[in-house]
């Protein structure tokens, strides 16, 4: 009775892995394939809707400007408020069409670019466009034109691929 | 008989350090995963460029036209500048209605491929927005007048006005 107990106590507990090992093969295929090699420069506003595009694509290296329903932002820093699609407490030059920190600020980066390499592309600096699918034209537009007239004229709207 | 009977035994395999390959590559991927896929459209806005040579004649480019939409209210309104005559130019144009309060990008996109079908080397569009257009609505036209998907599954496009400037209505 002895041996037996003895025997019992020193039998290999076999755990049998091959559901896990399906499971986990299965989850494996499926990141796989959802793996994600865009630039990382790019990140995604949690406080806008971005619009749904068929377009195709892909991001490359850019200055990003958002522009959520309450605030503006340049690579992630505001700049001015926004309340019901208009521009709050910050100065606007409405003749020129043009939001004045954002100018100041888009001017200084053209400012550097022209003393140093800033995108490591090399490719002409455009601006990476984020903005909240339910706001008017009147925002968006001059945003636009006023990082036009800082020497930035070409935009990549950032949308969702449909 | 002995040699059967150890044929019989099932092999174990050492699924150990597959696991452990599994562990360490499921939380990186999962780090890296996309769960949504982000675009991008080209835009830009009109910029003022020094005259070229002024003494040179431009080529005549009667298979280029310049097509303008603009979102109003009620619709898109369509037109062309080009080298063409006033009345070759005046016929591109027209009116695409909103349908039931809600504007017809299908319309638009089955108007915008036979204008460049006629006109097959052209590749700029000016999109003239009113003040109150929504950014969806602008967004929702570019991709009507841009391309058009021949197969999905197999993500063939047609190009068509690749060339976008966004401009305000005066």
């Amino acid at each position: 009775m002895f041996a037996k107990k003895k025997r019992r106590q020193h039998e290999q507990l076999n755990l049998n892995l091959t559901s896990m090992m399906d499971m986990f093969t299965i989850i494996l295929v499926f990141l796989i394939f959802s793996f994600s090699s865009q630039d990382q420069n790019l990140k995604l506003d949690p406080d806008l809707t971005l619009p749904e595009s068929t377009a195709a694509i892909e991001f490359k290296w850019a200055i990003n400007v958002n522009l959520t329903p309450t605030e503006l932002r340049v690579e992630q820093n505001t700049i001015a408020k926004v309340k019901k699609g208009k521009f709050a407490n910050v100065k606007v030059d409405t003749d020129k069409k043009r939001i004045i920190p954002l100018f100041n600020l888009l001017k200084k980066f053209k400012d550097i670019e022209s003393r140093e390499k800033v995108n490591p592309t090399g490719d002409e600096t455009v601006i990476a466009f984020q903005a909240d699918k339910n706001l008017p034209f009147e925002a968006i537009d001059l945003v636009m034109k006023t990082a036009a007239q800082a020497g930035y004229p070409n935009f990549r709207f950032v949308v969702l691929k449909k | 008989m002995p040699g059967i009977r150890e044929s019989e035994k099932p092999v174990n395999l050492n699924m150990v350090p597959i696991m452990n390959l599994f562990l360490a590559m499921i939380p990186f991927l999962l780090m890296c995963a996309a769960f949504f896929q982000v675009s991008v459209i080209n835009a830009s806005v009109p910029a003022l460029s020094e005259g070229g040579d002024q003494d040179q004649e431009p080529k005549k480019e009667l298979k280029k036209v310049t097509l303008n939409v603009q979102i109003g209210t009620n619709g898109f309104t369509i037109s062309a500048s080009g080298d063409q005559s006033e009345d070759e130019l005046k016929k591109i144009g027209g009116t695409i209605p909103k349908k039931n309060n809600q504007y017809d990008f299908d319309k638009l996109a089955e108007r915008i491929k036979a204008i460049h079908d006629h006109y097959p080397k052209s590749d700029t569009v000016i999109l003239l927005p009113g003040k109150d257009t929504l950014y969806d609505t602008l967004v929702k036209t570019m991709d009507a007048t841009r391309e058009r998907i021949l197969d999905k599954r197999l993500d063939t496009r047609e190009h068509l006005f690749t060339n976008a400037v966004v401009s305000s209505i005066l």
